[in-house]
């Protein structure tokens, strides 16, 4: 076996050697100039050193027991490196074991996607459900207090959603909320208010905060309609279901933007699944609200049918047949259907408001503060 | 090889191909004249801490300080193929894999640069990063979890909690850079030995939070004696082998060479918005006002003039610093190259102001073309997609089919466009950047480093990670 020229740095101190090495039966064998032998590295304590770029082949030896050195040979002998790939396979095969390593990477971190992401759709919720109970009603106002500005900002521009005073339809409000109110049995007061905005639209947030904005009304073709939202509201305000999200996107933001990300174009993606996320959680709330709305209805005045109704009038103007399953609320036909078959058979006990308070209410938007 | 001693009579076959095949001694030595010396050499190098017998070090100290040229050998081609695989796993894990490509990507930049004829080595792991993002997790969770929860009781203190949250992040930030520096350092090796660094992370921390503090607090004035300082702090703490690093920097020069550049980025602005302010009447002001109040719809002629000059005011305060950028650092870099020491070695750069224009001007232009072409190949795809949608049927818009795979095209188009710029900015302007400044250095005195020992030690990854986790770009 012939010796072939290489550079050597033994790993102890930072000197270039120049040695020849040549492979024999048990190792490669390592000489100086002079002859001496300088170092023997046995087959299996070969490594490739990964990332080499200068010339031909840069290896190292497992460190022996006791040492931290880690001695350095470069070969520029083609022929040789082919030698001691030959011979050395199982720890010379740097490339074959980089692909390997990377696949299990990635098929372990797709594991680990598929299930915080499962996580996310199923342990959240629970979780967030869980939790919810556990905060103090106190705590859930102070919440909500802090939030009406922000939606009155959100929803209204920089001048803010303004809250319609007509005296006669705030007491016709006031009448309606109040007996739903004592129906309910709620854990915080209400605080329901008709705001000056066209959208046809209402919602609740933490802390018994109601906003049903104009539009709603104006679309709305009786009391019972208007009624039926009213305790759909009065159902997440009951369930903490804006405490809930609260908490949902709480954990969603760090899951989905704390483990994951950190990438070109990243944000988008996690932005997408938290909207899908996050939709879908709020469609099981839907159904919770709807329910809770129809036995209020049953309970303290107003026609169930109103609020099934209404789905068919929001549902021909809302967003397209393409994006219904990204709607925060469930289809509207499908809602429609459940709501009918929960009051199916059910006396209708008062009504939701008389001719005279509809007409106050409708008109609750002619002064506004 | 100057003496090269004959094939040894023990190896009779060059084929190499039978590992089997019997030889005499266990290790065969070349010769019968060095059997002797080779079977006492072997004695010795038992031990793999000592020395190995290779004859009496050379003379340490040569007369004239050599200097040693650095260059980088990375090629586009090999950067785009890692760019483009690290890219396409990274969208399929959501990011998960981006700790296998950082590993990837070091070990390129690091192996690619040379010092004369010896290369820099990597010897890092993308599960050591994983590791310490694990780690770096549970510092940050709590802090968190803590500030949502505060949230969720106190939201009015709302701005108390995102400041108190800020100040950690930077700190912790602060605290990466330390770490993350003592990672980076004791998994770069060189000529068989590791760099590492000692020091305590949050001392540094906490010093460099309060420098920080004296930069913004003097605009920047403060900038040179801050960055020395912190420079000092590593440096002195670093080591290659048993050699120590030092940093020699004084600020004073990078306070003469920077301070052009702080007079045009901020003192120009600035200047112009008082003489712009004691110029425009006073009324003018009254009115403008007025009409950004809302009471009145009426804008006078002074009052555009004002809002005219005031924007182009505010847009030079933004475009001046970034079109400085380059310059700054370019500046900052020969600067810091120029006063680091590592034993009796040190650095010299002729990196130019120039060097960094030609690289980001040209770099952009590309970028830019590269923008352009994305352009028209996107046109031309999505054209191609609708008509063919079209030509389907009219109301094959409506169902639920057309709608998932419209979301899918816009969301597929949406990451080739960022992964494309993500790609190209790394290729044209990253990759050039890091050839033009090693291209500039060179290495003084670097036998100074040959009697350096071995000190190999790890560190946790724990830092690097926690860099990324809380980045606000603070870090350097």
């Amino acid at each position: 076996m012939p010796s072939i020229p290489a550079h050597y740095y033994d790993g102890i101190t930072s000197r270039r050697q120049a040695v020849e090495v040549s492979l024999h039966p048990e190792g490669l064998a390592i000489f100086s100039g002079e002859g001496l032998v300088v170092a023997r590295w046995p087959y299996a304590a070969i490594r490739r050193i990964e990332g080499f770029r200068g010339n031909g082949l840069a290896i190292t030896r497992v460190p022996e027991p006791g040492s931290t050195a880690e001695p350095r040979l470069e070969v520029t002998d083609p022929a040789f490196a082919a030698d001691l790939s030959a011979r050395a396979t199982l720890s010379l095969t740097g490339s074959d074991s980089g692909r390997r390593e990377r696949r299990s990477v990635v098929l372990w971190a797709l594991a680990a996607v598929a299930s915080l992401l499962g996580l996310a759709y199923w342990g959240l919720p629970a979780l967030a459900g869980r939790i919810a109970p556990l905060v103090p009603a106190s705590v859930e106002q102070r919440l909500g207090a802090a939030m009406d500005p922000q939606v009155r900002t959100e929803f209204g521009g920089p001048r803010g959603l303004k809250t319609c005073t007509a005296p006669a339809g705030v007491a016709a409000l006031a009448n309606l909320v109040g007996r739903y109110e004592r129906a309910a049995g709620l854990h915080v007061p209400l605080t329901v208010v008709v705001v000056d905005s066209p959208m046809v639209n209402a919602f609740a947030l933490p802390g018994g905060y109601i906003y049903v904005m104009r539009g709603l009304i104006d679309k709305a073709r009786g009391p019972d309609e208007v009624a039926g939202v009213l305790g759909h509201e009065i159902g997440h305000v009951r369930y903490r279901h804006g405490l809930q999200a609260a908490i949902q996107s709480g954990g969603l933001a760090f899951l989905l933007g704390t483990v994951f990300g950190d990438f070109a174009g990243g944000t988008a993606i996690l932005i997408a699944s938290r909207t899908l996320l996050s939709s879908a959680f709020s469609r099981d709330a839907e159904r919770q609200a709807d329910a809770f709305g129809v036995d209020l209805m049953l309970k303290a005045g107003g026609d169930p049918d109103g609020l099934a109704r209404f789905f068919r009038v929001a549902g021909a103007d809302g967003m397209p047949g393409v994006l219904t399953w990204l709607n925060s609320h469930p289809a509207g036909p499908e809602r429609e259907a459940a709501i009918r078959k929960l009051a199916e058979n059910k006396p209708v006990v008062a009504a939701a408001l008389s001719p005279e308070q509809w007409q106050a209410l409708r008109a609750i938007c002619s002064t506004t503060s | 090889m100057t003496e090269a001693p004959p094939p040894g009579p023990t190896d009779p076959s060059r084929s190499g191909s039978s590992p089997q095949r019997a030889t005499p001694g266990p290790w065969g030595p070349r010769s019968a004249a060095t059997a002797m010396a080779a079977a006492e050499a072997s004695l010795s190098a038992a031990r793999t801490t000592s020395v190995p017998p290779v004859g009496s070090p050379p003379p340490a100290a040569p007369a004239a300080a050599a200097a040693t040229r650095m260059v980088f050998t990375g090629q586009g081609g090999e950067l785009f193929g890692l760019l483009v695989r690290g890219y396409v796993l990274q969208v399929i894990t959501l990011g998960l894999y981006r700790f296998w490509f950082t590993t990837e990507i070091r070990r390129y930049y690091w192996g690619h640069s040379f010092v004369g004829a010896e290369d820099i080595t990597y010897t890092g792991r993308g599960m050591e990063l994983f590791k310490g993002f694990l780690i770096a997790l549970a510092v940050v969770l709590p802090i968190q979890v803590a500030a949502f929860l505060i949230l969720l009781g106190l939201p009015q203190a709302e701005m108390v909690v995102s400041a108190t949250v800020f100040l950690a992040y930077a700190l912790l930030g602060q605290f990466a850079v330390y770490a993350g520096r003592r990672y980076r350092l004791t998994r770069t090796s060189f000529r068989g030995l590791r760099l590492r660094m000692t020091g305590s992370a949050w001392s540094y921390a906490f010093r460099a939070f309060g420098l920080w503090i004296l930069v913004v607090l003097s605009l920047g004035l403060f900038y040179p004696w801050a960055t020395a300082s912190m420079e000092r702090m590593k440096m002195r703490n670093t080591w290659y082998g048993d050699v120590p690093g030092d940093f020699t920097g004084s600020p004073l020069v990078l306070f003469r060479r920077g301070i052009l550049l702080w007079l045009m980025a901020l003192a120009l602005p600035v200047l112009g918005v008082v003489s712009l302010i004691a110029s425009v009447p006073p009324e003018a002001w009254d009115a403008l006002w007025l009409w950004l109040d809302g009471s009145s719809a009426r804008i006078p002629t002074a009052v555009g003039l004002a809002i005219a000059a005031l924007t182009g005011i505010g847009l030079l305060t933004i475009i001046v610093p970034i079109l400085l950028f380059p310059a700054f650092q370019a500046i900052t870099f020969r600067w810091r190259m120029e006063g680091t020491r590592i034993g009796g070695a040190s650095f010299t750069s002729g990196f130019t102001v120039g060097a960094s224009y030609r690289v980001y001007l040209l770099g952009a232009v590309a970028l830019f073309g590269v923008l352009i072409l994305l352009g028209i190949v996107s046109a031309i795809g999505f054209g191609g997609i609708a008509t063919v949608a079209v030509l389907r049927g009219g109301d094959g818009f409506d169902s639920t089919t057309a709608g998932v795979i419209g979301i899918v095209l816009v969301a597929l188009a949406y990451l080739i466009l960022f992964g494309t710029m993500w790609i190209a900015k790394q290729l044209l302007i990253d990759l050039r950047l890091q050839r033009a400044r090693l291209a500039s250095l060179a290495v003084v005195n670097l036998a100074a480093l040959d009697n350096a020992r071995a000190n190999n030690v790890d560190a946790s990854a724990m830092g690097d990670s926690l860099g990324s986790a809380v980045d606000f770009g603070f870090s350097t």
